[in-house]
C-alpha cells in the first residue's frame, strides 16, 4: 500500500501557502480553486449520502469535512490564516451561488407552488438572507476588515472563538468584542436596508 | 452611512462606552451627542443594533442556512457531480461516478501513471470519525482484509488520502447489479434464488473463517455480474468507521449513515457487541428480501425509531404471511403464482429466515455454513434443521416444566469435592457436557419438537405429556423398525440415545446407544463408520457418566482406527475423539500428561479443519490449557486460556454457553496463581453471563456463585464472599439438578468464611448442615467428607471442645485407612488439628510426635502463604513460647 503519493499531494497545498506568503497571487487563486473544489465535491458527497440520520447532523457531518479534516499540524499560524480566510471566501461562494440558482428556479415556477411547501419557503428565505448578508459583508470589509476576516472565521468556517483568537493572535475578550461590533455593524446594516 | 465616517472614530466611542458602567456610558453618550451629531447617530445606532441583534449569527452558516446547504445534495445538483470528473485523486482519476454509498461517493477510476491497466472502484471513506483514525485502523485491518482471496469477495488493493486528508479505498471494480435487482431483471426462480443465496452464504462463511466479519452486508454490496457470479464487496470496511465502543449514543447519528438501518442487526441497533452472528441476521433478512420480493418491516412507512424498535424485538412476520399481506406495488413479483409462492415459502424457508433472523444470535445459525447447509437441505428435498419458533418453545417449556436439567446432568461422584482443586476438575467435565449439549440442542429440538407434532397436543386437550411419555412412545414405535427397517432403528435410536441424555436418563441412553451399535454392527460392514459413531456414543456414556462394564478407552481406539481409515487423519471426527480421550485421561486417570498430549492432537487437527472461532475448536483449546496447567504448567496454561478468551470475544457473541464457561475456567486458572483479583473480573463474567443465559435458579449460576464467593474469601472479602454463598445456598437448597450435591460444600464454604471471621458458633451450625447431609454409605470416602470432618475438628478445638474434636478427627482418620483415594493434604490437615486436640488435652508427647512427624510435609505441601501453613507456623511459635 502506497501513501507517499498522498502525502505529496497534502503537500502541494502547502507549496501554495508558501507560495502566497511570497506574495503570489496565483498561489492564492490556485489554492482558492482547490479548495472550492474540494468543498463542492464534499458538500456533494455527504449530502447525496444514503438518507438516514436527520438534517442536523448531516450539514453537520459536512462543516466537520469542509474544515476539519485537513491536518493543520506544522502549519504555522500566518499559513493557517491565509487558509481559513480562502477557505471562507470558497464556502460563502458555494453558498451564494446555490442561492442564486435557488431563486433563479424559484422565478421561474408558479407561485402557488412555493407556499405548498414549508421546506421550499424556508429554502427560499434562506437563499435571500445568505445573498443578503453576504453583500452586507462584502461592505464591511471595506469599512474594517479585521471584522470582516472575523465572520468569515466565525461564520463561514465556523472555528470558535477560542480558536480564532489562537490563529489571529487576540485576546479571546478582544475576539468576543469585535464579534459583538461585527454582528451590530451587519444587524444594522440589513435593518436599513430594510430586509 | 458607516463608510461616511472613520471606522476608528467609532471604534474607539464603543470601546469607551463598552467598558463603562451603565450610568458613566449615559454620560459618554451625552458629551458626543452634543459635541458630534453624526457620529454620536453611528455609534449609538451601533450599540442599540447589538442589544437587538442578539446573537443572530452566532450559529454558524450550516446552521444559518441549513436548509440550503441540504438541498445542496439534492436531486436538483446532481448534475454538478460530472464536474468532478477527471478528478486526480492520489496515483488515480475518477473517471465516473458509479454510486453513493453510505460511507461516500464511489467512483469508477484508472492509474493516471498506466502501471495498472485495468479499471478500479474508488470509494471516499467519510465518518464523524478523524481521517487518521481511519487510516490508522485501514492499515492495523489491511493484511487480514488483503488476505480474503475469493473468488466471490471483490479484491482490496489500496488505501490513501486525498489532497485534503481524505481517505479511499480502492477495489476491485464489479460491473453487476444488486442482488435483489439482478434476482428482478433476471426473473430468476426461487430456486435460483436460492442458488446463488447459498454461494453469498459459502462466501461468508469463507470470510469469517479468516476473522472478518462483514457488519454492513446489504444488496449494493451484494452484486451479481452478468454471467451471474455473485461478488462481496466492502468485507470489514464498516469496522474502519464504527466506534470503538459501540455505544448507543455513537450509533443514533454515524452508525446510521454507514448501514441501511433495514439490514441491521438488533445487536447493532442496540450497539451491542458485533459478532459473525451479525451478518448471518442480514443474511436472512436478503434470503426474505429475494424470496418473498419485499423486506421484512414495512421500512419505508416506518419512522426509525419505529423500525429500530421493531427489529429489537424481532416482531416480523413470517414471509409467507407477508407475501400475501403485502399489495403487489410494494413487492417484487417473483416469478410464479402467489398461492404457489405461499405455498413454497410455509414451513422450512419460513423457519429457514426466521431462523436466520432471530432476534438473540444465540438462537441463529451457529455459522453461515450452517445456514448454507439448511437451503441446501430444503433444495435437496432434505428435512431442514430449523423449527418453527412454537416447537422449539414447547420444547423449551416442556423441559423446564418438567425441571429437567438439560445442561447440567452428570453424576461423577467421584470428582465432587471442596478444595478448589476438585471443584475446577468438576467443571472441566461439566464444561464438556455443555459442548456435547451445544452440538446436540438443535437434534435434540428438532426431534423432540418431531415427537410433539407426531403427538398432536390438540387431539388429546387437556392431557399434558411429559418429555419421558414421549420418548418412551418414540422408544415404543421404534421397535417396530428394528426388524423392518434395521438401518433407519439403528439412526432413530442414536437419536433416542441423545434425547435420553438431553433429558438426563443416562441408563436408558446408554441402552439406545447400545442398541443403535449392536444393530450396526450386525447390519453394517467392519470398519463402517457409523458404526464408529453409535460406538463413540457409548464410550462416552460410559466415560462421561460411569455407566457399564466396558473400558471406554478401548473402545475410543477402535472409533479412532475406523475414522482414520475411513477420513484420514485430519478430520473433525478423529479430532473429536482425541477431544474424548483427553478428557477420559484428565477425569478418570487423573493424568494430566496423557489428557494434554490428547487435546494436542486434537487442537493441531482441528486448527486445519475449523475455523478459529469453532466452538469445538474453542473447547478443546481450553481443555488443552486446563490439562496443561494441571500438568504443571499453570502459567503456560493461563497463556493458552487467554488466546481462547481473546478469541471468543472476537467472534462469539457475549452471552453464549462456551464463552461464559471459559470465563470461568479462566478465573479458576489464575485462582491457581492466587491472581484473585483478575479471576474475580473473570468470575464475575461468567457469573454474569449464566444469569443471563440460564437465570438465577439454573444450578450453572449457583456453582458461579459459590465459585466467586470462594475467590472472594481468599482476597479476605469475607462479607462479599458469604453474601455470594447465600446466594449459592439459595439456588442449591431445592435444585433438583443438584445431583451431585453441591449444596453439602456450599455450607462448608460458608463456615469457612464465618470461622474466618471469628463467628464460630454459626460457622458450626453450617458445618453441620453441609455434613449432616452427606451420606457416609456414599460419599464416606471422597475427599469433601473428610473435608467436613477437617472443618469440624478444626473448629472444635477452637472453641476448646478437645474431646469432640478428638472424636471426630478420629473418625476423619479412620477413613483415610479405608479408602485409598485420598488426598495428602487432607490428611495433614486432620493429624495436625487432631495432635493440637491431643496438646491441649495433656497428651503432649503423643501431640509433639505428630508435629516433628508432619512439619516437613507441611513445610513442602503448602506455600508459606496459605492460610494452613501460617496457622501451622504460628501455633508452632505459640507452642514454644509457653
Amino acid at each position: 500500500m502506497n501513501s507517499s503519493i498522498t502525502k505529496a499531494q497534502a503537500g502541494e497545498i502547502t507549496v501554495q501557502l508558501l507560495r502566497i506568503k511570497e506574495g503570489d497571487d496565483m498561489a492564492k487563486e490556485k489554492l482558492y480553486q482547490m479548495v472550492y473544489d474540494h468543498l463542492r465535491f464534499i458538500a456533494t458527497m455527504e449530502l447525496g449520502k444514503e438518507r438516514a440520520g436527520h438534517t442536523l447532523s448531516r450539514t453537520e457531518l459536512v462543516h466537520e469535512s469542509f474544515f476539519k479534516m485537513l491536518n493543520m499540524d506544522g502549519i504555522d499560524w500566518e499559513d493557517r490564516r491565509h487558509f481559513y480566510r480562502i477557505s471562507a471566501r470558497a464556502m460563502r461562494q458555494i453558498l451564494v451561488e446555490h442561492a442564486r440558482k435557488k431563486l433563479a428556479q424559484k422565478r421561474g415556477e408558479k407561485p402557488e407552488r412555493v407556499t405548498l411547501h414549508d421546506d421550499r419557503l424556508k429554502l427560499n428565505e434562506e437563499s435571500e438572507e445568505i445573498i443578503v448578508l453576504s453583500d452586507a459583508l462584502d461592505e464591511l470589509r471595506v469599512v474594517n476588515e479585521k471584522l470582516a476576516e472575523l465572520v468569515d472565521l466565525r461564520f463561514f468556517v465556523g472555528l470558535s472563538m477560542q480558536d480564532i483568537a489562537d490563529l489571529t493572535g487576540s485576546s479571546r475578550r478582544t475576539v468576543q468584542r469585535d464579534w459583538s461590533k461585527a454582528q451590530a455593524w451587519l444587524y444594522k446594516k440589513l435593518k436599513a436596508d430594510g430586509t | 452611512m458607516g463608510n461616511a465616517y472613520n471606522w476608528d472614530d467609532i471604534e474607539k466611542w464603543l470601546d469607551i462606552i463598552m467598558d463603562a458602567g451603565a450610568g458613566e456610558a449615559a454620560e459618554h453618550l451625552e458629551k458626543l451627542e452634543q459635541t458630534n451629531a453624526e457620529l454620536y447617530e453611528e455609534v449609538s445606532g451601533l450599540l442599540q443594533a447589538m442589544d437587538k441583534s442578539g446573537d443572530f449569527l452566532e450559529q454558524d452558516a450550516f446552521s444559518f442556512a441549513g436548509t440550503l446547504i441540504q438541498d445542496f445534495g439534492s436531486d436538483g445538483n446532481k448534475q454538478d457531480e460530472s464536474t468532478f470528473q477527471d478528478r486526480e485523486v492520489g496515483p488515480w482519476r475518477l473517471k465516473k461516478k458509479l454510486g453513493m454509498g453510505g460511507m461516500g461517493m464511489v467512483w469508477l477510476a484508472e492509474r493516471t501513471d498506466g502501471s495498472f491497466t485495468r479499471d478500479v472502484a474508488l470509494k471516499f471513506i467519510r465518518s464523524g470519525m478523524e481521517n487518521e483514525e481511519v487510516m490508522r485502523r485501514f492499515k492495523n485491518e489491511q493484511r487480514i482484509l488483503g488476505s480474503l482471496n475469493h473468488p466471490n469477495i471483490a479484491g482490496l488493493y489500496d488505501a490513501g488520502q486525498d489532497e485534503f486528508g481524505l481517505p479511499y479505498i480502492i477495489m476491485e471494480y464489479v460491473d453487476g447489479l444488486p442482488l435483489p435487482e439482478y434476482c428482478r431483471v433476471n426473473k430468476l426462480s426461487l430456486e435460483q434464488r436460492l442458488r446463488l443465496f447459498t454461494k453469498i452464504c459459502e462466501t461468508v462463511h469463507f470470510a469469517h473463517q479468516n476473522l472478518v466479519v462483514h457488519r454492513d452486508l446489504k444488496p449494493s454490496n451484494i452484486l451479481v455480474t452478468a454471467d451471474g457470479t455473485v461478488k462481496l464487496l466492502d468485507f470489514g470496511i464498516a469496522k474502519l468507521v464504527e466506534s470503538d465502543d459501540g455505544k448507543p449514543d455513537d450509533l443514533t447519528i454515524s452508525r446510521m449513515q454507514f448501514m441501511s438501518a433495514a439490514y441491521a442487526s438488533p445487536e447493532q441497533l442496540k450497539g451491542e457487541r458485533v459478532s459473525t452472528s451479525t451478518d448471518i441476521y442480514t443474511l436472512g433478512v436478503i434470503l426474505y428480501e429475494i424470496l418473498s420480493g419485499v423486506l421484512p418491516y414495512a421500512t419505508e412507512s416506518m419512522k426509525p425509531g419505529e423500525l429500530i424498535n421493531a427489529i429489537c424485538e424481532g416482531s416480523t412476520e413470517k414471509p409467507s404471511r407477508r407475501v400475501r399481506s403485502t399489495e403487489l406495488a410494494k413487492r417484487e413479483q417473483l416469478p410464479m403464482d402467489l398461492n404457489k409462492l405461499v405455498r413454497e415459502l410455509q414451513g422450512d424457508l419460513d423457519n429457514i429466515i426466521l431462523k436466520a433472523m432471530a432476534s438473540e444470535p444465540a438462537r441463529r445459525y451457529g455459522s453461515a455454513e450452517a445456514l448454507q447447509n439448511d437451503v441446501e437441505r430444503y433444495l435437496k428435498g432434505e428435512p431442514v434443521h430449523a423449527r418453527p419458533l412454537t416447537a422449539a418453545y414447547l420444547t423449551s417449556r416442556f423441559i423446564t416444566r418438567n425441571k429437567m436439567p438439560v445442561a447440567l446432568t452428570t453424576i461423577l461422584i467421584f470428582l465432587t469435592g471442596i478444595a478448589l482443586y476438585y471443584h475446577t476438575q468438576q467443571l472441566e467435565q461439566e464444561r464438556d457436557t455443555a459442548r456435547m449439549q451445544a452440538e446436540r440442542a438443535e437434534q435434540v429440538a428438532g426431534f423432540m419438537s418431531g415427537i410433539f407434532e407426531a403427538a398432536n397436543p390438540t387431539a388429546n386437550p387437556g392431557t399434558e405429556l411429559t418429555a419421558r411419555d414421549l420418548l418412551e412412545r418414540g422408544d415404543e414405535s421404534a421397535e417396530n423398525l428394528a426388524t423392518g427397517n434395521p438401518e433407519l432403528y439403528a439412526s432413530f435410536m442414536l437419536e433416542m440415545g441423545r434425547a435420553w441424555e438431553a433429558i438426563g436418563d443416562y441408563h436408558k441412553a446408554l441402552e439406545s446407544y447400545e442398541k443403535s451399535l449392536h444393530t450396526r454392527r450386525e447390519v453394517l460392514p467392519d470398519g463402517h463408520p457409523d458404526i464408529a459413531t453409535s460406538l463413540f456414543h457409548r464410550a462416552d456414556m460410559n466415560m462421561r457418566y460411569v455407566l457399564g462394564e466396558i473400558d471406554p478407552e478401548e473402545q475410543f481406539e477402535e472409533v479412532l482406527v475406523i475414522r482414520r481409515n475411513h477420513f484420514g487423519e485430519r478430520h473433525p471426527s478423529v479430532a473429536e475423539v482425541y477431544v474424548n480421550l483427553g478428557d477420559m485421561h484428565g477425569s478418570m486417570r487423573q493424568d494430566s500428561h496423557a489428557a494434554r498430549d490428547s487435546y494436542i492432537r486434537a487442537v493441531n487437527i482441528m486448527n486445519e479443519t475449523l475455523e478459529p472461532g469453532d466452538r469445538k475448536l474453542l473447547n478443546a483449546r481450553s481443555s488443552l490449557a486446563f490439562a496443561t496447567a494441571s500438568a504443571g504448567d499453570t502459567e503456560a496454561g493461563i497463556r493458552l486460556m487467554r488466546e481462547v478468551i481473546a478469541i471468543q470475544d472476537e467472534v462469539l457473541p457475549e452471552h453464549d454457553e462456551a464463552v461464559v464457561f471459559n470465563l470461568n475456567n479462566m478465573g479458576m486458572l489464575l485462582g491457581r496463581i492466587n491472581e484473585h483479583e483478575e479471576a474475580y473480573g473473570y468470575l464475575r463474567r461468567s457469573l454474569d453471563g449464566y444469569r443471563h443465559l440460564y437465570g438465577d435458579d439454573h444450578l450453572y449460576t449457583g456453582i458461579l456463585y459459590m465459585t466467586t464467593s470462594q475467590t472472594l474469601a481468599r482476597m479476605e472479602r469475607h462479607e462479599e464472599a458469604i453474601a455470594y454463598i447465600d446466594n449459592a445456598i439459595r439456588n442449591m437448597e431445592e435444585n433438583p439438578a443438584d445431583t451431585r450435591g453441591y449444596l453439602h460444600p456450599a455450607y462448608i464454604h460458608k463456615g469457612h468464611y464465618l470461622y474466618a471471621m471469628d463467628q464460630l458458633d454459626e460457622a458450626e451450625e453450617n458445618y453441620l448442615k453441609g455434613h449432616g447431609q452427606m451420606d457416609p454409605a456414599q460419599l464416606g470416602g471422597h475427599p469433601a467428607f473428610v473435608q467436613g470432618l477437617n472443618a469440624l475438628g478444626r473448629l472444635y478445638v477452637a472453641q476448646q471442645r478437645y474431646e469432640e474434636a478428638d472424636e471426630i478427627l478420629s473418625n476423619a482418620m479412620n477413613r483415610y485407612e479405608m479408602h485409598q483415594r485420598v488426598n495428602e493434604s487432607n490428611r495433614l490437615q486432620t493429624r495436625y488439628h487432631q495432635a493440637r486436640a491431643w496438646h491441649y488435652t495433656g497428651r503432649t508427647d503423643d501431640a509433639q510426635a505428630v508435629f516433628t512427624d508432619i512439619a516437613p510435609m507441611i513445610r513442602e505441601n503448602f506455600p508459606k502463604d496459605s492460610p494452613d501453613r501460617i496457622e501451622f507456623e504460628t501455633y508452632l511459635i505459640s507452642e514454644e513460647q509457653e
